[in-house]
């Protein structure tokens, strides 16, 4: 590891930033991350998060968030337990198409009995709803192809608006659901937003399969070479070639400053993710001395700040149109 | 301001809801399906200080349409609606999300958020869908009344969710680490046909206690929803007499259910052209009606008259109304089925003439002449109690610029459309009552 730059994120689900939407809050540490250098914000889900329960709509808020910042990535979480494809789809292409690229989607399960009584749901057993998880993320990877790029050609004279060859049903029929496609949103400027998961969950293999970042929880006494160790596990596990995906590291609050200065120096990942805490431009303050003078990113899109390429379209076939 | 008030709102398409709107000059089809575009529009939408910012859903692209004609919005509606939040300050900003395809938690959650976001700004259109249910295969589809039935339980849900966080359940006491009262905060324990949603909602009460519930389906299991819950309506009707009675019929209903009937605005859609003289808004109408491919046109009205053939009858010919079925066996929208079945009934209108209304308005009405002309009519519906406002659904670009340069200063000179905002909620601006919480003693 250590080819690409070191990433930095930030997490905003950490109880001290105020959970009841408090707008001004999650934004000033949103444009402090962004002003300190740091790749990208993640605004989790305190619906899912054990023990809380209160919390904005993460890929609302981060469409917010997006709107008040001008180059930070934004990684919104979403459950896909009891959520619908298409929406999760045209809302993460949204989030993408509002950002220019900023975009990112932590994909979730709700494996709580409490989660599954909001939905009127009998709670399953984890690996079954991440089997469910992995199609869902297959599915909505195929509706922001469903759309190829330059679909809309709007020739005025002709009155073609779009080239229907270049819309795509996705016809997808499995266990939990089926779907026809097109998505009703064209493809995400990033092709598709970034993709990232926690990859330490046990049945997560069926997500991390389809992941453009995988995240694993590091234990700030770890020494270098065990956390790298865990890391090489995770991919070898996804079965995604190396160079197609970023490990980044997530920390607990506190003490953070040396054990990201160690990973940092060991190599051990390809980035890291800090809770926000008390004070948000501290916890990244360390984070970002610690990866030292950073390559610039390639691009603005926050795949070019993680040095991932903008995904071919599993559909494109058809020439472009004539004109 | 003094006296009754008119409401209107805007349906924000990409462009304009004609089908040949795109390919105008003036259309700005190379901007339509950007975030800017929107932004602009919203922006300006709210120069004009219109009540509220419509933006409708589609489920799912019409892919043979889409050909040849721009998809009505791009985005999923409530994200959209975060970023024209943030751009504004005090238009009210709709979305539109189906009862049939999503679940009621997440939606509450989604709702609640914007109205957070937006500082008391937002606004739920609640539609039952009749499109896109091969987008959503979890559950099998309802027919009409199916999810009409799924909507009543829905909003119902809803609502509670929305109460289950008192106004004053937060404490925000630092001293004594107590950040809400959980005693103010209540499960909802649901269990009914449809759902078993345990609750509480996981955000706190929103500025305006309930967001602005808006329903948009006008059958009379749909007006019935809209009776109960609404606090403004969107509706399509053709003809004044139609929209004095669609208009008692529902105050009346809403008065059946305990509720005054000031706080149910009815908002009939309304798609005019506006010329600087009577005979330029004609040539403007006809100029956008050429821009039409016709067998794409035809096939939308086929679809309107509930998927009858009609590709052996001429295009001068009036619609053989044998073919017609009855409205009760209409699943999807029955509501506008009844205004296209009608004109050809009773009125024998031509193939021409209803492509003609399809294309232009999806069979809202339309109006034709010059800024007066248009104001009075307006004016007129609104005092003869056919309507309490108008989402206003432009024909294309141009037009919309329009009614905000010309007709909105004739609507405020009449004393009928404020200057300025009064208000800072969609509330507010609905003059609509703030609801109760059902747990507040
Ligand atoms: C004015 C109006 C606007 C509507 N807008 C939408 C929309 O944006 N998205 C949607 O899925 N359905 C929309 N609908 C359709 C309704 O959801 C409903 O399915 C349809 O009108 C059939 O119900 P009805 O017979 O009661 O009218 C709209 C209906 C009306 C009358």
């Amino acid at each position: 590891m250590g080819e690409h730059r070191f990433v930095v994120g930030l997490r905003l689900d950490d109880p001290t930033v105020p959970s009841t939407v408090d707008v001004a809050g999650y934004r000033r540490a949103a444009l402090a991350a962004e002003a300190a250098g740091a790749d990208f914000v993640l605004v989790d889900d305190g619906y899912v998060a054990a023990g809380r329960g209160v919390g904005p709509d993460p890929v609302m808020l981060a469409a917010r968030l997006a709107a008040a910042t001008s180059r930070i990535g934004v990684v919104a979480a979403a459950a896909v337990t009891y959520g619908e494809p298409l929406l999760i789809s045209s809302g993460l292409a949204t989030l993408d198409h509002l950002s220019d690229g900023r975009a990112g989607w932590l994909v979730l399960t709700a494996p709580t009995a409490a989660q599954a009584a909001l939905h009127g749901a009998a709670p399953r057993p984890e690996r079954e709803l991440w089997d469910e998880a992995g199609e869902v993320v297959d599915v909505v990877g195929r509706l922001w192809d469903s759309w190829e790029d330059g679909a809309v050609i709007r020739d005025a004279r002709t009155g073609r608006y779009l080239d229907r060859r270049r819309l795509h049903r996705v016809d997808y029929t499995g266990p939990a659901f089926s779907i026809a496609g097109p998505s009703i949103t064209p493809r995400p400027p990033q092709g598709h937003p970034v993709v990232a998961v926690r990859a330490d969950a046990s049945g997560s293999r069926a997500v991390t399969a389809h992941a453009d970042v995988l995240v694993i929880a590091v234990d700030p006494a770890a020494p270098g070479d065990a956390v790298a160790r865990r890391a090489g596990q995770a991919v070898a596990e996804s079965g995604r070639p190396r160079h197609q995906v970023r490990v980044l590291g997530e920390l607990p609050a506190g003490g953070t400053v040396g054990a990201v200065e160690r990973l940092a120096a060991a190599g051990a990942l390809d980035g890291v993710i800090v809770p926000a805490g008390d004070d948000p431009v501290a916890a990244l303050r360390a984070a970002l001395g610690s990866r030292g003078a950073a390559a610039p990113p390639a691009g603005p899109t926050l795949r070019e700040r993680l040095g991932l390429p903008r995904p071919a379209n599993r559909y494109a076939t058809a020439p472009p149109a004539a004109p | 301001m003094s006296g009754r008030q008119l409401h209107l709102a805007l349906s924000a398409g990409v462009g304009g809801v004609h089908q040949g709107a795109w390919r105008r000059p003036d259309s700005r089809t190379e901007q339509w399906g950007t975030p800017e575009l929107v932004i602009a529009l919203a922006q300006e939408t709210e120069a004009a200080k219109f009540d509220a910012f419509f933006l409708s859903d589609i489920s799912a692209p019409n892919r043979a349409l889409t050909r040849v004609q721009a998809p009505y919005l791009y985005f999923e509606p409530l994200t959209a609606a975060v970023a024209i939040a943030r751009a504004t300050s005090h238009i009210g900003v709709i979305a539109t999300a189906s009862t049939t395809f999503h679940e009621p938690y997440n939606l509450a959650r989604q709702v609640a958020t914007l109205d957070h976001l937006s500082g008391g700004r937002a606004g739920w259109n609640a539609v039952t869908s009749s499109v896109g249910e091969q987008n959503f295969g979890r559950r099998p589809w309802p027919d009409h009344a199916g999810r009409y039935e799924r909507a009543a339980e829905f909003l119902d849900v809803v609502e509670q969710l929305w109460d289950s966080w008192e106004q004053d359940a937060v404490r925000h006491d630092r001293a004594a680490g107590v950040f809400a009262d959980i005693d103010k905060i209540h499960p909802i324990d649901h269990a009914g046909t449809h759902f078993a949603v345990a609750g509480p909602l996981n955000v706190r009460r929103t500025p305006q206690g309930r967001p602005v519930i808006v329903q948009a389906g006008s059958s009379p299991a749909g007006r019935d929803l809209a009776a109960r819950h609404a606090s403004m309506v969107f509706t399509a009707q053709r003809e004044l007499a139609e929209a004095q009675q669609f208009y008692r019929d529902l105050k009346s209903r809403a008065r059946g259910h305990g509720r005054p009937d000031t706080d149910v605005a009815i908002l009939p859609g309304v798609s005019p052209i506006i010329g600087d003289s009577a005979a330029d808004a004609e040539e403007i109408r006809e100029s956008l009606l050429d821009l039409v491919d016709q067998p794409t046109a035809t096939a939308r009205l086929a679809d309107q008259l509930g998927g009858i053939d009609l590709s052996d009858i001429g295009f001068n010919e009036p619609i053989p109304v044998e073919r017609l079925p009855a409205a009760g066996d209409i699943e999807r929208r029955r509501s506008r089925f009844q205004i296209f079945a009608d004109l050809a009934r009773e009125e024998r209108w031509t193939v021409r003439q209803l492509v003609g209304l399809e294309v232009a308005s999806y069979g809202h009405w339309r109006l034709v002449g010059t800024a007066e002309q248009v104001a009075a009519e307006l004016e007129r519906w609104f005092l003869a109690r056919g309507a309490d406002g108008f989402v206003l659904m432009p024909p294309y670009q141009g037009a919309l610029t329009r009614f905000y340069q010309w007709v909105v200063p004739l609507l405020q000179d009449r004393g009928i459309f404020r200057r300025e905002y009064e208000g800072r909620t969609l509330r507010d601006h609905l003059g609509v009552s703030y609801p109760a919480n059902r747990w507040a003693s």
